[in-house]
């Protein structure tokens, strides 16, 4: 008689949470990049401010997917803009909770903003691994990693990409999917045009995305909104009056906490 | 020179350097400081760079060797002159992190005075590489021949001082708008005349030398000043302000 096939029971499960009581906006390049410039330029909220806030909240939806992270593994695949920044923090609250993490960055290291760039040695002081694809580690040995996960968090490109990632991109987003686990995007996948939704290139499948400040219209429009998978909201702490500011509808979209789930 | 490179270097006699060409160095190159080789010698004649290259060593280093290491205790700057380098640190765990590939015309090693500061990086050869090297004196002397060496650096400098102010700006707590408007308050008060809808400021000042005063870029300036003009707080014309919001502005300047 045939062995019966035991399906290995999935380690991971979206969190139930809220939804905003007021309806959430979806907003643009354009309009986040203006709500970002009030905030920094003007108003003096920093740019670490935010990254903080959000990787936070990136490794809180994490932990509450896979029900706890200690001795769990995670691989973050990091480009060099404030998305890799916000991955980075996540990285190291991440180990600080008890995860092995590897964080995958797509160039050297040289080439990240300012921003990210000073996260860099907190990261590493948190014992998180790290290698630059290609030159540390070679693609085979990534694909090893991400496909003994338990998750994979995409902090690759933010909002602000246009037109097809670039070529250095392109394995790092082939292999986002390769293990069992979720994989989770940062503000809008990898690859995905966050104002039209529209896929120039190649761009990472999500499980989730966790949009940061407002979603961007690209989660909701065209090949975005199969490539987001569920939505969830974090709040970084910008004020609702940038946004009103910039015409958009106020709402208290984080009453019920800094972690919402898109309906 | 250290160990290390002793170790992996030859001295083989130098070929003609090429006159130095290259993009120019991105604000991210400028804050690492990365420097050039055509931020050291641009505007240098081939016969002036060919006397360069004489009194310069030239070095091969093969696939794997290191050209610097923290391990070396001199200050000595090493200019690639064909192939590849990648720089690299160690993680806390001694792994390899590569910070930077560099090629022909880039320029590693350490020399405080020029900011070069890359104290915990190695750098090895994924190319056989040909690299020539000075040392403080040797720039010294060479500034003392070709003084437009001496103004290239100045320039290279004064680029990474503008590129370190630009990222202090955007971690700054304090906004470039309310440091406008700290300086305007204090200007109206010394200069200001009572106007048609304000308070004009008759300093004369271009926006160049209002953004030099308070430490930002004339883009920066430029933005702030197009929205402040935008909320009606303040206008700029002909190098002239007009406060139009004066309770607004002291709010800006205090907060």
């Amino acid at each position: 008689m045939a062995e019966p096939i035991t399906i290995s029971q999935r380690q991971w499960q979206l969190p139930e949470l809220p939804i905003a009581d007021d309806p959430i906006p979806f907003v643009d390049r354009q309009t986040m990049l203006a709500a970002d410039r009030i905030a920094t330029d003007r108003i003096g909220i920093s740019l670490l401010q935010m990254m903080e806030n959000a990787g936070l909240q990136l490794a809180e939806l994490s932990r509450l997917t896979l029900g706890g992270v200690a001795g769990r593994s995670i691989v973050i695949l990091a480009g060099t803009g404030n998305n890799a920044g916000g991955g980075m923090v996540a990285a190291r609250r991440l180990a600080g909770w008890g995860a092995d993490v590897c964080v995958i960055f797509a160039r050297p290291l040289l080439r990240l903003r300012p921003g990210p760039c000073a996260q860099v040695e907190p990261m590493l002081a948190a014992g998180v691994r790290a290698a630059v694809a290609g030159h540390d580690l070679p693609h085979a040995e990534i694909a090893g990693e991400v496909m003994r996960a338990d998750a994979v968090i995409d902090a690759l490109i933010g909002y602000s990409l246009e037109g097809p990632p670039d070529a250095t991109y392109g394995p790092l987003i082939g292999l986002a999917g390769l293990g069992s686990g979720p994989v989770i995007s940062l503000d809008i996948p990898s690859g995905i045009d966050a104002s039209s939704g529209k896929r120039p290139g190649s761009a990472v499948h999500a499980d989730a995305t966790l949009a940061l400040a407002l979603p961007k219209s690209g989660m909701s429009l065209a090949e975005g909104r199969r490539f987001s998978g569920v939505g969830f909201l974090a709040d970084i702490g910008l004020p609702v009056s940038i946004f009103t500011e910039l015409g958009i509808p106020a709402g208290a979209w984080f009453a019920h906490g800094p972690l919402v789930r898109l309906g | 020179m250290g160990a290390m490179l002793k170790r992996f270097l030859e001295r083989q006699s130098g070929p003609d350097m090429e006159p130095p060409s290259g993009p120019p160095l991105t604000e991210e190159e400028l804050k690492v400081g990365l420097l050039r080789e055509v931020d050291l010698f641009a505007g240098l004649s081939p016969a002036e760079l060919k006397e360069i290259s004489r009194t310069l060593p030239m070095q091969t280093c093969q696939v794997g060797g290191l050209v610097t290491s923290p391990d070396d205790d001199d200050e000595r700057l090493y200019v690639i002159k064909r192939g590849r380098v990648r720089l690299y640190r160690l993680t806390p765990d001694g792994k390899q992190l590569t910070l930077e590939i560099m090629d022909k015309g880039r320029i590693v090693g350490r020399m405080a005075w020029l900011g070069q500061q890359l104290t915990d990086a190695y750098a090895e050869a994924i190319e056989d590489a040909l690299i020539c090297s000075f040392t403080p004196r040797e720039l010294q002397r060479l500034i003392d021949r070709f003084p437009s060496v001496g103004v290239n650096i100045i320039r290279y400098l004064s680029g990474r001082l503008a590129a370190s102010e630009r990222e202090r700006e955007v971690m700054a707590f304090r906004s470039v708008e309310q440091r406008l408007a700290a300086r305007l308050l204090e200007l109206s008060e010394r200069f200001g005349q009572p106007t048609e809808g304000g308070t004009a400021i008759d300093a004369r000042l271009t926006q160049q030398e209002l953004a030099d005063m308070i430490g930002t870029s004339r883009e920066t300036l430029a933005t702030t000043v197009a929205s402040l003009r935008e909320r009606r707080v303040l206008d700029m014309h002909n190098q002239r302000v007009v406060i139009l919001d004066l309770p607004r502005v002291r709010e800006l300047a205090g907060g």
